[in-house]
């Protein structure tokens, strides 16, 4: 399902869960403090369009996730071979094809909005009290990305255009939404060597990469009293549209360079393939120098991976891998949650996945229907204490490589 | 040489072992979204042990409300439910009889009920919030502000504002004997009054307004809980009229400070009404005890009250009894 913050009236008849705020009146922010009903309709759809958290803010934020990563229980470090190399190992444009072009690979992300279905079948959304009782907790998110990707030799070239939003709104006495937007344009130009051993010759080989990019990024990251005058004046302050209400919420804008520095080491024989990797992404973290705006602006953070595989091509009509990361390392979380661990099955023309980590499960299909790629699949995260599933797609058109 | 690699082996696997499972921990600001977390669930306890972990010196502004949050969680209160059954069709004509109206209002059946004592607990942690101080007596909101800066400041105090608001409509309920439309002396109890008045300016003052004749001149009685020992205004009862004092005033201050000058809205002429209570408390008692027609702070009121039942009388007769009869 996509989310396209369109105005509330259209939404609303698709979203049957939301048609009920066309009528909604939010007493205090309407007579007590004069909010216009359709700007906080307006504000509230937008918070309903950006996303989730819990993990929320203190969540790691990688630059961008692949929908079949994620799939894989994002243990991809080492099979990152398509348009998101450069967001996992820059070593790994050391075994590009002669060239490659991917010129529309997407990748999106949405919750699970039908698991959380019974949250709002009992509830009277015309009622501020039952909808903000059927939101809350509710961990709303929403990513998408496009990285058109042209690989030459060593060379990979991405650029991408890369959103990820999330709202959660907790507390139940004092509601407190958690708003996190970001939305990062940019390049990135890496370069891999081999030093030794070659990628289609058995044996070891040793694969070096450096990539540099640059990333320009609008966010909105704030903790609102939904039930205050702050959130009330932002709201109703001239505010139309999306763009008036990320503006009135304190959209910041920021832009830096940053760099990524990885390894890769593979040991062919025969049919089977054995890889380790380690990648040191955004190295000393990226710094967003903010230039307009007033609001919290978040570098991205240095991302350190180390990524495993085993493939196995079985025969001409099948093939299997098997792969482990552990990441981010250095963050200060649970080892389980740093370990993923990924499982793909391929036949002609489909692929499977499956994956694991920290508890939680994914799983996913793949088909590649030249001139069409697109894959489907759902995986879990912890949020706070309650694991939740979110659904993500892939979709990529003209992928060429000779 | 070989010995060498083998040391370096070994500091770079402990150096990879450290990376890769590095304890975890959680900041201060982790904690309050794992209380905030704790409060959606409803969990109230848990959440003020959580930021009960916070040191005195890291707590923000967040930190105040959110812990606000969790003591009026131990009480029914909740911001949604107050917007949609409690104020949703405020009256602000007639206030003094919309507030002990109010569902959440009939909560309190006992002078020490949780859902009204949680309140004024949350109430105190949101204004007290930064004040350094014991005593609160001469805390001001505009000390408030300096603390947290205008905005902040706003927020939490209409934060506050909400509970002051929920808080007093139990406490006229209960002691005002209000009926379920918020009539005085129209519920299940006996009294028809606050307090048994016996000074005269009280009860000349309780005569004047309005035309209709007050049943508290003349054979009114005033509620069980606030009458006992109260002339000698001590303990119990001085405690409890200074509750309704502060509660009453802190509405006045708190719906005063939100309003901005440009605000034409319900809220500004709830401040209006206000005001006229407030004048005519500060007619009746005069200049020597005017400042309990303003105080927020119980241990001002109670010190001003302590074997003093003059000018508490004088107070309630000016502001609680025409208030809530509907003047």
């Amino acid at each position: 399902m996509r989310c396209n913050c369109s105005p509330p009236g259209n939404l609303g008849s698709r979203l049957p869960i939301l048609s009920g705020w066309r009528t909604v009146t939010l007493p205090l922010l309407q007579f007590l403090l004069e909010v216009r009903a359709v700007t906080v309709r307006w504000a509230l759809l937008f918070f309903f369009c950006l996303g989730s958290a819990s993990a929320g803010n203190s969540e790691f934020r990688y630059l961008h996730r692949s929908s079949k990563g994620l799939m894989m229980g994002d243990a991809y470090t080492t099979l990152a071979l398509d348009s998101s190399a450069l967001f996992y190992n820059p070593a790994l444009a050391a075994r590009n094809d002669l060239a490659a072009i991917y010129p529309l690979p997407m990748d999106m992300g949405l919750f699970h909005l039908l698991d959380e279905k019974d949250r709002f079948d009992n509830a009277d959304t015309n009622e501020v009290s039952d909808f903000v009782d059927a939101i809350i907790g509710l961990p709303i998110h929403f990513r998408a990305g496009l990285v058109p990707t042209i690989k030459f030799g060593g060379f990979t070239f991405s650029s991408f255009a890369v959103a990820d939003t999330h709202l959660i709104v907790r507390d139940r006495i004092h509601p407190v939404g958690d708003f996190y937007y970001r939305y990062d344009r940019g390049f990135a130009l890496g370069f891999g060597w081999m030093p030794f051993g070659s990628s289609r010759s058995g044996g070891p080989s040793l694969a070096l990469g450096a990539s540099l990019k640059y990333i320009h990024r609008d966010a909105i990251i704030n903790q609102y009293d939904i039930f205050s005058k702050t959130f009330a004046d932002l709201i109703s302050s001239d505010s139309r549209g999306l763009d008036g209400i990320k503006n009135s919420l304190g959209l910041t804008k920021g832009k830096g360079w940053g760099a990524d520095l990885g390894v890769d080491w593979r040991y062919k024989w025969g049919p089977s393939t054995l890889a380790l990797g380690f990648s040191a992404m955004d190295v000393l973290d990226t710094k967003i120098k903010t230039y307009r705006g007033s609001g919290p602006m978040p570098d991205q953070p240095m991302a350190l991976s180390f990524g495993s595989s085993f493939s196995q091509v079985l025969n001409s009509l099948a093939d299997w891998t098997v792969s482990f990361d552990l990441h981010p390392l250095g963050e200060r979380i649970k080892l389980k949650e740093k370990a993923h661990l990924g499982f793909q099955m391929g036949i002609p023309l489909v692929d499977f996945f499956v994956g694991y980590n920290n508890d939680c499960r994914s799983y996913g299909v793949a088909f590649d229907l030249f001139p069409f790629e697109f894959a489907v699949g759902v995986y879990e995260r912890m949020f706070g204490r309650d694991k939740k599933r979110s659904l993500t797609a892939h979709f990529s058109l003209f992928d060429t490589s000779f | 040489m070989g010995f060498k690699r083998t040391r370096q082996l070994k500091n770079l696997s402990l150096v990879f072992l450290f990376v890769a499972s590095c304890s975890e921990g959680i900041g201060d600001r982790g904690k309050i979204i794992s209380a905030q977390e704790e409060l959606t669930g409803g969990n109230c306890e848990n959440a003020v042990r959580i930021l009960e972990g916070i040191a005195d010196g890291s707590r923000e502004a967040r930190w105040y409300q959110t812990m606000a949050s969790a003591e009026a969680c131990s009480g029914s209160f909740q911001e949604p439910n107050f917007f949609t059954s409690g104020i949703k069709d405020l009256n602000v004509a007639n206030l003094g009889r919309f507030l002990p109206a109010i569902s959440s209002s009939s909560n309190m059946t006992a002078q020490d009920d949780v859902d009204y004592t949680s309140l004024l607990q949350a109430i105190r942690t949101l204004k007290n919030a930064g004040h350094t101080d014991s005593s609160d007596a001469g805390f001001t909101l505009d000390r408030h502000s300096e603390i947290w800066g205008a905005q902040k400041s706003v927020d939490m105090i209409l934060q506050a504002t909400y509970m002051t608001v929920a808080a007093l409509g139990m406490y006229m309920r209960y002691y005002g004997n209000g009926d379920a439309t918020g009539a005085k002396g129209g519920g299940s109890g006996s009294n028809t009054c606050y307090l048994d008045y016996t000074d005269t300016v009280s009860l000349a003052g309780l005569a004047v307004t309005p035309s209709v004749a007050s049943p508290c001149v003349g054979g009114g009685s005033g509620h069980s809980d606030l009458t006992p020992d109260f002339g000698t205004l001590s303990g119990e009862t001085l405690r409890r009229a200074c509750e309704g004092v502060t509660l009453f005033n802190m509405l006045f201050a708190f719906t005063a400070f939100v309003v901005t000058p440009d605000d034409s809205g319900e809220l500004s002429r709830v401040d209006e009404t206000l005001q006229v209570r407030i004048d005519a408390c500060k007619a009746l008692v005069g200049t020597t005890a005017e400042a309990i027609c303003s105080t927020l702070s119980q241990d001002q009121c109670e010190s001003i009250g302590q074997n003093n039942a003059t000018d508490l009388e004088r107070y309630f007769a000016s502001t609680f009894e025409p208030f809530h009869r509907g003047n």
